[in-house]
C-alpha cells in the first residue's frame, strides 16, 4: 500500500481517537468547579464551603474538612455542577477563634490547561461576612467572634466560553498524539502497512484512559473526579508517547509492553489505597465523602494521638483510686469514662452502648438530672432517682449504684462530649449534696453516694 | 525515662515473655519432628508456630488453675518454672540447639524480614488503642475481670455485674485468657498491654499470610509482594492493623496457617504413593487422612492443633477456613480442569478427589440442618434445586466425547449457567456499590438490605447486606480489581492457585450480590456486619499473582529478540 494511504489512515484514527479521549474527558468533568484556599486556626474545627443553588447556603449543599489546631491546611472543596450557582460561601473555622486565611481561588475543573479559569474571591470585599474581626491590614489574620464565622460572593461569571474549552481539550490530546506518533515515526526508516498494525496496538495505552475514567466515573462520589481523570489522560498520553517511541524501533516490545502496562493498570487503582495507609491522604480515598474513617493504621500517626483518646492519661488517678474504693461495686459514668473504668479497676458499669447483646441504660435518666442546667435542683432530683433505682436493685438482690465517676477530661474526644464532663463543676456542686468526694485527680473525681439508709455494710 | 515509656517497655518484654517463650522453647525443642523446618519456611514459621503453642500452654494452665480455684498470681512462678525445665531440655539436647543455630532462621526471608520489621516500628507507633469507643474495651473489660477473680468461669457478666442471661454472648476464651495472664503477671492496665500487642499480632499477620501465599504461588516474590499489597490494601478487617490485637484478628493468624498446612499437606500427600484399587483409593478423602496420619502425623497434628486453637480464640475463622475450601471444591467440581491436560492437571486432579467429596458432604450436611433448623426452606430447596443443576449441567459437559459436539454443548451449557446466574443478581443492589444510594444511610450498618424480588415465586423471604461498614470501602476498588482478576486469571490458566484465588473472589462476591445465596448461607451461619469483610480477604493474594503472571509474559514476549 501506497505510504501516503497509511498516513491518511493514521491520521484518521488520530482524529479520532483524540476526538473520543478528549470527549470523555469532558464528560467527565464538565461544570465541575472548586474553591481552594490554605487555612489555619488556633483551636481547629471544621472548615467548610457552602454553594447557593437559589435556594440560599443549605448544609445539604456544602462540603467541609477537619482542620487541626495551629497547622496550616490547603483545602480544595468541590462541587459537580457549577451551573446553578449562584453565590459561594466560605467558612474558615466553626467556633470562635484566631485563624488564618489565604485569598479562595475559584478554580473551573474541565480545562486541561493548569490555571485556565481560575478566578480570586477577594478577602476584602465579600458580599457577606459574619463573626469576623480583622487583625491584620494585610488581610490574612483573622478572629472569629462567633461560632459562625463566614465570608460569602456572589459567583464570578467565567471567564471563558464552554465550546472553547471543549475545544482546547480536544486539541490538546489531538496535538500530544499527533506529535509523539510523528517523533515515534522519525526513528523508523518503513513506513509500510505494519505501521497501522503497530499504530493499532499503540493505541491500546491510549485506551487505558477509558480504564482509568470508568474507575474515576465510579468513584466519582468518593474523591474529586475531575482531578483523577485529568491526572490519568496525562499519565496515559506520557505512557502512550513512550510506548510509540519504544516500538518504533522494536516490534517485540508491544506485547511486553502491554503487559507492563497492564501491571501500571491494575497497581495504579491500588495505589488509592497505599496513599491513605502511608497518610497521603487523611481518610480513604473511596470512603464515603468526608467520613473519617479512623480504624486503620496510618505512617504518621503517632501513639500520643491514640494515648489521649483512650484511658491511658488516666492511669495514675485510676491506680489511686483502687486504693480508696470497694470492688466488686457498681458505678455511673459517662459512656467512655464506664469503659475505662471497667477494664482497669474490679468495678462494674451501669452505662454501657449496645454491643454484644449488652444494653444497659437504666440510669440514663440519673445523668440527665445530673446534667439538668436548672439551678433550682441541687442534684434532689438525681439522688430521689437514685434512691428509686437502689430499692429496686436490693429488691432483685442486686447491689445499687454506689459510686459515680466524674471525668474532667477536655481533650479526649470520647470524654469531653457527655454532659457530665462539658458541666463538670455544676455537675460536682450537685453530687456534693448527696455524695462524698472520696478522691479528686488530675481527669477523674470520684464520688461516694450516701444513701440515706445503711445499704452497704462494708 | 518517663514511667509510661518504662511500662510500655515492660509490656513489650511481657508479651515476649508470656506469648512467645515457652512456645518457642518447645518448638525448638521438637524442631526434629517438624519436617517444614526442612524447607525453607522457618522464620514465618517458627514466630507462628511459638505463639500458638504459647497460646495453648497459657490457655490449659489458666483453665487449670481456674478448675483448681489457685489464683492467677502463681502464675509467674508456673511460667517461669516451665521456662527454665524447657531451657535445661534444650540444653541437654544439644543436637536441638546446634540445629537451630544452623538452620539460621532469618535466613531466605529477608524482604519478609524487612518488611515485618518496617510494619513493627509503624505499629508501635500506631499501637492497638484506637480512638474512638469499639469493641476493643469490651474485650479488655472481660480480660480484667478474668484476671480479677482468677477464674475463666466467670459467674457475672463481665462488664454489668449480673448474672448471665440465655441472651448474653460467652465468648471464646483463650484470648482472653491470655491477656489475663498478662495483667495478672505485669500488673500493667489491660489498655496499656492491649496497645503493646499491635505490632506483636502485626508482625504474626503478616507471617501468616505470607505462608499461605508462599504455598499456594511457590514463589517467594509474589508472597512477599501479597504481603505489601496485604499492608496496604483493604483485603479485610486483618489490613485494619490496628485493631489485630481483637480475638477475631488474632484468630486470623491462625486462619492463614491452617490454610497454608492444609495445602503443604495436600502437596506432600499427592508427592507419595497410594494404595490402588483398595476401598482407600476409592474414598481419596479417607485415603488423605490416613496417609496423613502415617506419613506426615507431625503435620496432622499441628492441623489438628490449630483447628482447636481457633475454636477457643474466635469461632467464625473456622468457618471461614471451611468456606474456603468448600468454595474451591464447588470450583473444582463444576469447571472442567481436564480439557488441556499439563503439568497442573494431576495436581487439580488429586485436590479434587481429597476436597469434592467434602465440599459435597458439606453441602448436603448444611442443607439437611438448615431442613431441620429454619423454617423458610424454600430459600433452601431453590438453593439445592439450582446448585444441583449446576452440577448435572457440567456433568454433562464431560460426558460428551466427541470433540465437535463437545463443543456446541460446552458453549450452550456455559451460557446457561452465566445467563442463569445473571438472572439471580440484584443489579440494583450492584449498582449501589458504586452508586450508594441516600436510602442506604437511613438504616443500621448491621441492617439487611431488603432485595427488588424480597418475596420469591414460592412465597420465600430473601435479603442481601449493605455495603456501608466495611464492605464498600473493602470492595472500592482494591476488591473489585481483585474479583476481576481472578476472573482473568481463571480464563488465562486452570491451576491450584487460580482455581482456589477465582473461588474464594468471585463467590463470595457473587454471595453479596444474590439474595438466594446471601439469604442460604445466613440461614446456617448467621454472621453479618463486618465479617463479610472477610470473605474478600485474599484480593491482594490475587493482585499480586496476577501482575506476577504478566510480568513473567512480559519477559517471555522478550526472549526471542534475546535470541
Amino acid at each position: 500500500m501506497a505510504t501516503r494511504y497509511v498516513h491518511v489512515r493514521i491520521l484518521a484514527l488520530t482524529v479520532l481517537i483524540g476526538l473520543v479521549t478528549g470527549a470523555i474527558h469532558w464528560v467527565m468533568v464538565h461544570d465541575r468547579v472548586q474553591v481552594c484556599f490554605d487555612v489555619r486556626a488556633e483551636a481547629g474545627g471544621v472548615a467548610r464551603v457552602y454553594w447557593d443553588v437559589g435556594v440560599g447556603y443549605k448544609e445539604s449543599q456544602s462540603v467541609g474538612q477537619g482542620i487541626p489546631a495551629g497547622k496550616w491546611v490547603s483545602l480544595c472543596l468541590t462541587h459537580p455542577d457549577m451551573r446553578n450557582i449562584t453565590g459561594i460561601r466560605v467558612d474558615p473555622v466553626n467556633q470562635p477563634t484566631r485563624f488564618d486565611l489565604s485569598e479562595p481561588r475559584l478554580q473551573r475543573l474541565d480545562s486541561l490547561v493548569p490555571g485556565w479559569g481560575l478566578q480570586r474571591l477577594a478577602l476584602h470585599a465579600p458580599e457577606i461576612e459574619n463573626d469576623i474581626q480583622r487583625l491584620s491590614p494585610t488581610g490574612t489574620a483573622y478572629r472569629a467572634t462567633g461560632i459562625d464565622p463566614y465570608f460569602g460572593w456572589p459567583l464570578p461569571s467565567a471567564n471563558s466560553p464552554r465550546w472553547l474549552l471543549l475545544a482546547t481539550n480536544i486539541a490538546i490530546v489531538f496535538a500530544f498524539m499527533c506529535m509523539s506518533y510523528y517523533v515515534a515515526a522519525l526513528f523508523r526508516a518503513d513506513h509500510g502497512e505494519h505501521a497501522v498494525h503497530e499504530f493499532l496496538q499503540g493505541c491500546a495505552i491510549y485506551l487505558l484512559f477509558a480504564f482509568f475514567a470508568g474507575f474515576a466515573y465510579l468513584a466519582s462520589a468518593y474523591f474529586d473526579l475531575a482531578a483523577a481523570s485529568t491526572i490519568a489522560l496525562y499519565v496515559c498520553l506520557a505512557v502512550g508517547a513512550l510506548f510509540w517511541l519504544a516500538v518504533s524501533s522494536n516490534r517485540i516490545l508491544v506485547r511486553a509492553g502491554l503487559h507492563v502496562a497492564s501491571i501500571g493498570a491494575l497497581l495504579f487503582v491500588v495505589s488509592f489505597d497505599m496513599a491513605y495507609r502511608i497518610g497521603m491522604f487523611d481518610r480513604p480515598v473511596f470512603a464515603r465523602l468526608f467520613s473519617n474513617d479512623v480504624y486503620h493504621w496510618r505512617l504518621t500517626r503517632n501513639s500520643t494521638d491514640n494515648f489521649l483518646h483512650s484511658s491511658i492519661p488516666y492511669i495514675q488517678d485510676l491506680r489511686k483510686i483502687r486504693n480508696k474504693i470497694s470492688a466488686e461495686q457498681f458505678f455511673l459514668s459517662d459512656l467512655a469514662t464506664s469503659y475505662y473504668v471497667t477494664a482497669t479497676l474490679p468495678l462494674y458499669a451501669t452505662n454501657v452502648h449496645p454491643h454484644h447483646f449488652t444494653m444497659y441504660k437504666y440510669y440514663r435518666d440519673v445523668l440527665d438530672a445530673l446534667c439538668s442546667q436548672n439551678p433550682e435542683e441541687e442534684g434532689s432530683t438525681a439522688f430521689d432517682l437514685l434512691i428509686e433505682k437502689a430499692q429496686a436493685s436490693l429488691a432483685q438482690d442486686r447491689l445499687p449504684v454506689r459510686y459515680i465517676f466524674v471525668n474532667k477530661d477536655q481533650y479526649n474526644k470520647n470524654v469531653k462530649v457527655n454532659c457530665l464532663t462539658k458541666n463538670f463543676e455544676a455537675v460536682e456542686q450537685k453530687l456534693r449534696v448527696f455524695s462524698r468526694n472520696v478522691y479528686t485527680g488530675e481527669y477523674i473525681d470520684v464520688f461516694e453516694i450516701q444513701y440515706p439508709h445503711a445499704y452497704f455494710s462494708n | 525515662m518517663s514511667s509510661l515509656l518504662k511500662e510500655t517497655l515492660s509490656s513489650h518484654a511481657a508479651i515476649v515473655f508470656v506469648l512467645f517463650l515457652h512456645g518457642g522453647l518447645i518448638v525448638a525443642l521438637a524442631r526434629r519432628y517438624i519436617a517444614i523446618f526442612e524447607s525453607a519456611l522457618v522464620l514465618p514459621l517458627f514466630l507462628i508456630l511459638a505463639f500458638g503453642v504459647s497460646l495453648t500452654v497459657n490457655t490449659l494452665v489458666g483453665m487449670t488453675f481456674s478448675l483448681l480455684s489457685l489464683h492467677f498470681s502463681y502464675l509467674l512462678i508456673t511460667l517461669v518454672a516451665l521456662d527454665i525445665a524447657l531451657i535445661v531440655s534444650l540444653f541437654a539436647r544439644r543436637a536441638c540447639l546446634a540445629g537451630l543455630w544452623r538452620s539460621s532462621i532469618f535466613s531466605g526471608h529477608s524482604g519478609l524480614l524487612i518488611v515485618i520489621v518496617v510494619m513493627f516500628i509503624i505499629m508501635i507507633q500506631n499501637g492497638g488503642l484506637i480512638d474512638i469507643l469499639a469493641d476493643s474495651w469490651w474485650h479488655m473489660t472481660l480480660a480484667n475481670k478474668i484476671q480479677f477473680h482468677g477464674t475463666v468461669f466467670l459467674d457475672r457478666h463481665h462488664l454489668l455485674g449480673i448474672e448471665f442471661t440465655e441472651n448474653d454472648l460467652v465468648y471464646e476464651p483463650a484470648w482472653h485468657t491470655n491477656l489475663a495472664l498478662l495483667i495478672a503477671i505485669t500488673g500493667l492496665p489491660a489498655p496499656l498491654l492491649w496497645h503493646s500487642l499491635a505490632p506483636w499480632c502485626v508482625m504474626l499477620s503478616l507471617c501468616g499470610y505470607y505462608l499461605f501465599a508462599l504455598v499456594l504461588s511457590g514463589n517467594k516474590s509474589v508472597a512477599l509482594f501479597a504481603v505489601i499489597l496485604f499492608a496496604v490494601t483493604l483485603g479485610g478487617l486483618n489490613a485494619y492493623f490496628r485493631v489485630s490485637p481483637w480475638p477475631g484478628n488474632v484468630a486470623y493468624i491462625f486462619w492463614y496457617f491452617l490454610l497454608f498446612q492444609s495445602f503443604w499437606m495436600l502437596s506432600g500427600w499427592r508427592q507419595t504413593e497410594r494404595p490402588t484399587g483398595s476401598i482407600l483409593g476409592r474414598l481419596p478423602t479417607m485415603a488423605f487422612l490416613v496417609d496423613s496420619f502415617r506419613r506426615q502425623r507431625v503435620a496432622l497434628i499441628i492441623l489438628a492443633g490449630a483447628l482447636v486453637l481457633i475454636l477457643a480464640l474466635h469461632l467464625a475463622e473456622l468457618v471461614w477456613y471451611v468456606l474456603a475450601f468448600l468454595f474451591y471444591g464447588v470450583v473444582l467440581i463444576i469447571l472442567n480442569t481436564s480439557s488441556n491436560p499439563n503439568e497442573h492437571t494431576a495436581v487439580l486432579e488429586h485436590d479434587r478427589r481429597v476436597i469434592a467429596p467434602i465440599a459435597v458432604l458439606l453441602l448436603i450436611s448444611s442443607a439437611v440442618w438448615t431442613y431441620i433448623r429454619h423454617p423458610d426452606r424454600y430459600v433452601l430447596i431453590s438453593v439445592v434445586v439450582g446448585l444441583t443443576t449446576l452440577i448435572l449441567l457440567t456433568r454433562v459437559v464431560r460426558r460428551v466425547t466427541a470433540k465437535n459436539i463437545r463443543r456446541f454443548v460446552s458453549l450452550a451449557v456455559y451460557t446457561l449457567i452465566i445467563l442463569g446466574t445473571a438472572a439471580l443478581i440484584d443489579f440494583t443492589h450492584l449498582r449501589e456499590l458504586f452508586f450508594p444510594g441516600d436510602e442506604t444511610l437511613k438504616y443500621d450498618f448491621y441492617a439487611y438490605y431488603i432485595p427488588k424480588w424480597q418475596i420469591g415465586l414460592l412465597g420465600e423471604v430473601t435479603y442481601l447486606p449493605y455495603w456501608e461498614h466495611q464492605l464498600r470501602t473493602a470492595l472500592l476498588f482494591s476488591g473489585v480489581v481483585g474479583v476481576v482478576a481472578s476472573v482473568f486469571l481463571i480464563v488465562r490458566e486452570r491451576t491450584r492457585v487460580s482455581l482456589f484465588l477465582f473461588a474464594n473472589c468471585c463467590i463470595p462476591m457473587l454471595i453479596l450480590i444474590t439474595p438466594y445465596l446471601f439469604t442460604y448461607i445466613s440461614l446456617f451461619f448467621p454472621i453479618y456486619g463486618v465479617y463479610r469483610v472477610q470473605l474478600l480477604i485474599f484480593h491482594p493474594l490475587v493482585v499480586a499473582y496476577v501482575c506476577f503472571r504478566l510480568y513473567k509474559d512480559a519477559i517471555r514476549s522478550l526472549k526471542p529478540q534475546a535470541v
